[in-house]
């Protein structure tokens, strides 16, 4: 975290630096708002000219005049209100697509850690709803900021040309809005609170109820659900007409407000005129004044609220971007590249794993997930993993793929301290099925081929298919190897997609293949196919099968016995059988319920 | 996974007969007051289209004559209008707040008294947040169809028209030449808003792709960085970015278009309106009064149509929310749980006869299964998983109906008695326990007003619950927290006991729970079971020896057949499926 304090960008900076490649768009925008303001100021002013004209009587041509100036101040202000949006709602698009690509590209850059801490949901809401919030201000907010703002300067200026008294009389009910939008909105704050709150009663109380829904039924006890979940309703509708008496009268209100200086125009303004200190056309354009003014005092207070919102929204993003990255000894983005490409042109160095004296706790774990692991793997064997759950079987694998580093002891493959080894040099060396299998809503062909280096060849991804058993089932899908996954293709059944996951692994084609209780969701038969196909075609790669079916792993070249963070037995199959332990005794209960579920 | 990709409001359409047709019953009980918001909305309409003319005459007949009496007439009046407008407005709004709501709750209880009465089967392929998002999104949504939309754009459409005869009925030809723009103006936004309407569809369909492809890389991350792939998964997901900013770069375009458009043409119209309405003031043929009515008018007669248009997308999610929610409203609700016998009790015993059972057609759970239960005897069911164990149990209280064979109480069929009684009077105790919020009181007695003192002390008595209940702030009134957060896994098995006794089973059935439990709560359900069974007749699905070694009989199932039946001793000494089950879930050993 005290990359934190590095790193005090603050939301307002962040904001400005996200708006800083488009300064020459929003210029222009800028420059279009005032065109658009000016035009827009003008009406009023043609038109006191034009009644002026016609109160004078035989000026046609003046009117004539006026109602060209119309016409052309509308056609200026109709061309640059298209530019406005489009300089200003345009960069807002731009940024927010500059601000989703920092946040994405940092998330994949953040450790394994952080995503085990922090939930999907949470992560989610930042990246759709608070850069929906930071989009808005940056458009539509910077807009009507700006364009109040100019409201402000000149409407009143040019009332008090028109008539400095009047404008002192008529803008003073005015000078309410700001003071009642903030009170009211207030209010209308806090209502709506106790409004939100009472719906999330409402739908907790329906969510309790239809995860119970056996209970409830099991009891025939509907109707009194129906009633509670109906007070609940009556309760919301309470606090919505509580929120509804302020908010009907809000608007109306407003609209009250911009009348009473109505009212006092026609009556001043009315004597004004008939004492022959103003025009009639001034008292027009006054009239058409105010009515320009009332909204941005309305906007003033929704302009606060959205600026604040929207920065909070920021803040939440910056958390994002405030995460340290995953740390790599050799920090070097480029020359890792290049050592990869080399790498994979040498014949391999060797891939033997060795621990020694591992030990791992979990940052806020009390007990230790790993004690003491050592074994040694020569490159090319394979090493089964099996114990209880819980047992740290998975743990270890977290720690040999670097996701975790060990609190003590070492981790060496092909002789190197995997702590001198790059993350990124490091990963290139496994194949990793997990242990509940995730895939992408893409096609199984993508899915398959998803870190194979050599993506065009065509027939490659068919060839990894059938390795991992999924020959038969690709035949039934209609589009093949192109069948869509998820939920707007095809859904998969539990074995078929650790089936594609192993073919994901297999086409990555990296030294180490690690699989993390993979075949669970395949019955016995298939998977023995599956590991004896592998046995076959991988003879040369290192294989690291978890599993607690011990079935899959009595090839294994070595076999660890997991309790508690301990190897509590090693040996291959022959030899743990012998010593009859405790892996022994696992074996024979698995034999039985292999029985059971035979039928007998 | 959260559901970012939704079709049907992106396509739906604005209007449908059929559905609007469906909702109009759910309005029948607010009639006056939808009467009393057209009113309002009338009334409105009118003071708005009298003021411009009060100011017009204001300023013809109090400022031009110089008459201050008529003036400050005037003043009062404009004043007075408003002032109702005001009031109208604010009625209007509340209103349509007050009976919107009214009418939403009312859809939504109807909505969830209809989802209480579906069957079981219904539940087993719903996910709960969709059925949640039904009753608090969807409803709402719909509702807003009849509080907003469309009161709303009917008060616009008055306007609309209101303006329109009255500038006719003023002067005609200066009318006439005022709404001379309008029609072209509505074809131009018609079109306009078509064009507008797709882009952003487009847009908004483009974020939900990127939404959801964002969701699945978070989740999906270990597997991105294990196999080094965030190069390309940064380019894969740059792609839709950029394809999302481009559709929306597109929206905007068309979106622009939209207020110049308007723009031009009030200015034609207030060009027109100046110049032909002043030439008419210097022939004398009108007062500048009227032109100064007809400007107000003109200024007016824009902002409905922007209105309208923005309405549009209300009335479409509106119309898919509709279609969902009456989708839901058309499943077939179970039978009706009242028809049939009473089941008083149980006199003699319960026969399984050749008993047949599948939840869908594809594969039999139940197969020939016979076997009866004599009043009074404690029998445990035991079985590899999915031996169809806790088929039975939800055969008995009638959540599904079986196929084939019987299920007869003292010689008569389960099928002939209610299914209220039968779930009444059949306690079924799953030891997953479902706690409700609110106190521990209420979570006992579910059934509003059930409670009975003397029941209360039984159960305590009968449970030994008083040490419990003791060690809690407010005792059997403290209030439980979501998911029972605040209570022991001990107290939730005893609520689940003394729930099934409060409505005082005549047969009880046990649904162990496979997982482990602490040692406390272990000779809480030890001690619990074997008094709850001793004295009724029960079932029990087990999963502990301690409550097998208890029963008198055992039924063992396996893939839904009765394969071996006797005491826990008599199945031992047979060496068949029952000892290698023993072996396998409760003699000593590995815990998997």
């Amino acid at each position: 975290m005290n990359q934190q304090a590095q790193n005090p960008i603050t939301a307002q900076k962040y904001t400005l630096e996200l708006l800083r490649p488009y300064r020459r768009h929003l210029l222009y925008g800028l420059t279009s708002l005032i065109i658009v303001d000016i035009a827009d100021i003008m009406p009023p002013i043609i038109i006191k000219t034009a009644i002026d004209a016609i109160e004078h009587g035989n000026e046609m041509r003046t009117v004539a005049y006026c109602g060209l100036a119309l016409l052309l101040t509308a056609a200026v202000q109709a061309t640059f209100r298209f530019f406005w949006r489009q300089f200003f709602l345009g960069t807002s698009h731009k940024s927010v697509y500059d601000l989703r690509k920092a946040l994405f590209s940092h998330l994949l850059k953040l450790p394994f850690h952080y995503f085990s801490r922090t939930r999907t949901g949470d992560i989610m809401s930042r990246l759709t709803n608070d850069i929906q919030e930071i989009r808005f201000m940056l458009g539509i907010g910077i807009l009507v900021a700006l364009d109040a703002s100019f409201y402000f300067m000149t409407i009143p200026f040019i009332m008090i040309w028109l008539s400095p008294k009047l404008t002192l009389i008529t803008l003073l009910p005015f000078l309410m809005m700001p003071v009642m939008v903030v009170l009211v909105k207030n209010a209308i704050h806090n209502r709506s609170r106790d409004v939100q709150a009472r719906l999330s009663d409402l739908s907790s109380k329906a969510e309790e109820n239809l995860s119970g829904i056996r209970v409830i039924k099991g009891f025939h006890t509907e109707d009194s659900e129906i009633s509670r979940f109906s007070s609940c309703g009556r309760a919301f509708v309470r606090d919505k007409i509580r929120l509804a008496n302020v908010e009907a009268f809000f608007h109306p209100a407003l609209d009250l407000v911009i009348a009473a200086g109505m009212v006092v125009l026609l009556y001043f303004g009315g004597n004004m005129v008939i004492a022959g200190t103003i025009t009639l056309g001034s008292f027009m354009a006054f009239e058409a004044y105010m009515l320009k003014l009332s909204w941005p005092m309305m906007a003033v207070g929704w302009i606060i609220n959205l600026y604040q919102r929207s920065m909070a929204s920021m803040e939440r993003c910056l958390q994002i971007l405030r995460e340290p990255v995953a740390r790599s000894p050799i920090d070097s983005g480029q020359t890792t590249q290049d050592r990869e490409s080399s790498d994979k042109g040498e014949a391999p160095v060797g891939y033997d794993i060795e621990l020694d004296n591992l030990c791992f706790t979990y940052p806020d774990a009390t007990q230790p997930a790993l004690r003491n692991i050592s074994f040694k793997l020569p490159e090319g064997r394979t090493l089964g993993i099996t114990g209880p759950v819980g047992c740290g079987k998975s743990t270890l694998l977290r720690l040999l793929m670097k996701m975790f580093a060990p609190d003590s002891g070492h981790i060496m493959i092909g002789g190197r301290d995997s702590r001198d080894i790059d993350l990124n040099e490091l990963r290139q060396l496994f194949s990793y099925v997990p242990q509940e299998t995730f895939l992408f809503s893409e096609t199984i062909r993508e899915n398959v081929l998803f870190a194979c280096s050599d993506k065009t060849r065509e027939e490659a991804a068919e060839a990894y298919a059938q390795r991992a058993g999924l020959a038969d089932d690709i035949k039934e899908f209609p589009g093949r190897l192109e069948t869509m996954l998820g939920e707007r293709g095809v859904n998969l059944s539990g074995g078929q997609k650790q089936r594609v996951s192993l073919a994901r692994a297999l086409a990555a084609e990296r030294p180490i293949l690690v699989l993390d209780d993979c075949t669970s969701a395949v019955d016995t038969e298939t998977e023995q196919r599956i590991l004896s196909s592998l046995q076959k075609q991988v003879r040369k790669q290192t294989c690291i099968i978890v599993s607690h079916r011990m079935v899959s792993l009595q090839n294994a070249d070595l076999i660890l016995y997991l309790d508690s963070g301990e190897v509590v037995e090693a040996g291959s199959h022959e030899e743990l059988l012998q010593r009859g332990g405790r892996y022994a005794r696992a074996w024979e209960r698995q034999r039985i319920k292999a029985q059971l579920e035979e039928g007998s | 996974m959260e559901d970012y990709f939704n079709e049907d409001d992106i396509k739906a359409p604005m209007w449908d007969t059929g559905l609007v047709r469906r909702m109009l019953p759910y309005l029948r009980n607010w009639r006056p007051h939808f009467l009393l918001s057209v009113l309002l909305v009338l009334a409105g309409t009118a003071v708005q289209i009298s003021l411009p003319l009060l100011l017009g005459r204001a300023v013809d007949l109090g400022i031009k004559i110089r008459n201050f009496e008529l003036l400050w007439h005037y003043v009062m009046l404009y004043a007075v209008g408003h002032a109702s407008f005001f009031v109208i407005l604010a009625a209007r709004n509340w209103l349509l707040q007050y009976t919107g709501q009214q009418i939403l709750h009312e859809l939504r209880t109807h909505l969830f008294s209809h989802i209480q009465k579906l069957p079981i089967s219904f539940f087993d392929r719903t996910p709960v947040g969709r059925l949640v998002t039904r009753i608090t999104n969807d409803v709402a949504t719909m509702a807003e169809l009849f509080s907003a939309a469309l009161i709303n754009v009917s008060g616009d459409i008055c306007v609309l028209i209101g303006i329109g005869l009255m500038m006719l009925t003023l002067h005609w030809k200066l009318g006439l030449a005022a709404l001379l723009a309008s029609p072209l103006l509505y074809y131009v936004v018609w079109i306009l808003k078509g064009k507008m309407r797709d882009t952003f569809r487009h847009a908004r369909a483009r974020l939900a792709m990127l939404n959801a492809s964002l969701a699945e890389n978070v989740s999906g991350m270990s597997v991105i960085h294990v196999f080094s792939q965030e190069a390309a998964r940064e380019a894969k997901f740059d792609e839709m970015n950029t394809s999302l900013r481009e559709a929306e770069l597109t929206s905007v375009f068309y979106n622009s278009f939209f207020s110049p458009v308007v723009t031009i043409f009030s200015a034609i119209t207030l060009a027109i309106v100046t110049t032909y309405g002043g030439w008419l003031v210097s022939t004398g043929e009108i007062s500048i009064g009227l032109l100064i009515t007809f400007i107000a008018y003109t200024q007016a007669f824009f902002d409905p149509v922007r209105q309208i248009s923005e309405q549009i997308s209300v009335f479409q999610s509106a119309m898919a929310s509709a279609e969902r929610v009456f989708g839901l409203l058309d499943e077939a609700p179970e039978p009706d749980l009242e028809s049939g016998r009473e089941f008083t009790g149980l006199n003699n015993e319960i026969e399984f006869r050749n008993l047949n059972f599948s939840y869908n057609s594809d594969k039999q759970v139940l197969k020939d299964l016979s076997f009866t239960i004599k009043k009074g005897e404690r029998i445990a069911v035991v079985g590899h998983t999915g031996a169809g164990k806790t088929t039975l149990a939800a055969l008995l209280k009638r959540f599904y109906d079986y196929q084939d064979g019987q299920i007869l109480i003292d010689g008569v069929d389960l099928r002939e008695f209610s299914r209220s009684s039968l779930r009444r009077r059949i306690g079924l105790i799953q030891q997953d326990v479902n706690i409700f919020s609110g106190t521990i009181l209420d979570n006992i007695f579910l059934a509003e007003g059930s409670f009975d003192k003397n029941k209360l002390d039984s159960i305590i008595l009968e449970l030994q619950m008083e040490i419990l209940i003791d060690k809690l702030p407010q005792g059997i009134e403290t209030q439980i927290f979501e998911r029972g957060s605040n209570i022991s896994a001990g107290q939730r098995q005893l609520i689940a006991f003394s729930r099934a006794l409060a409505t005082d089973p005549e047969i009880l059935i046990l649904d162990e729970a496979t997982s482990s439990v602490d040692s406390e709560t272990e000779s809480i359900i030890q001690r619990s079971v074997q008094q709850l069974t001793s004295s009724r007749t029960s079932l029990i699905i087990a999963h502990r020896l301690s409550t097998i070694r208890n029963c008198s009989r055992i039924l063992v199932l396996h893939n839904g057949r009765l394969v071996e039946q006797g005491s826990h001793e008599e199945l031992l000494k047979q060496k068949g499926h029952y000892q290698k089950l023993y072996e396998l879930q409760f003699a000593e050993g590995d815990k998997e």
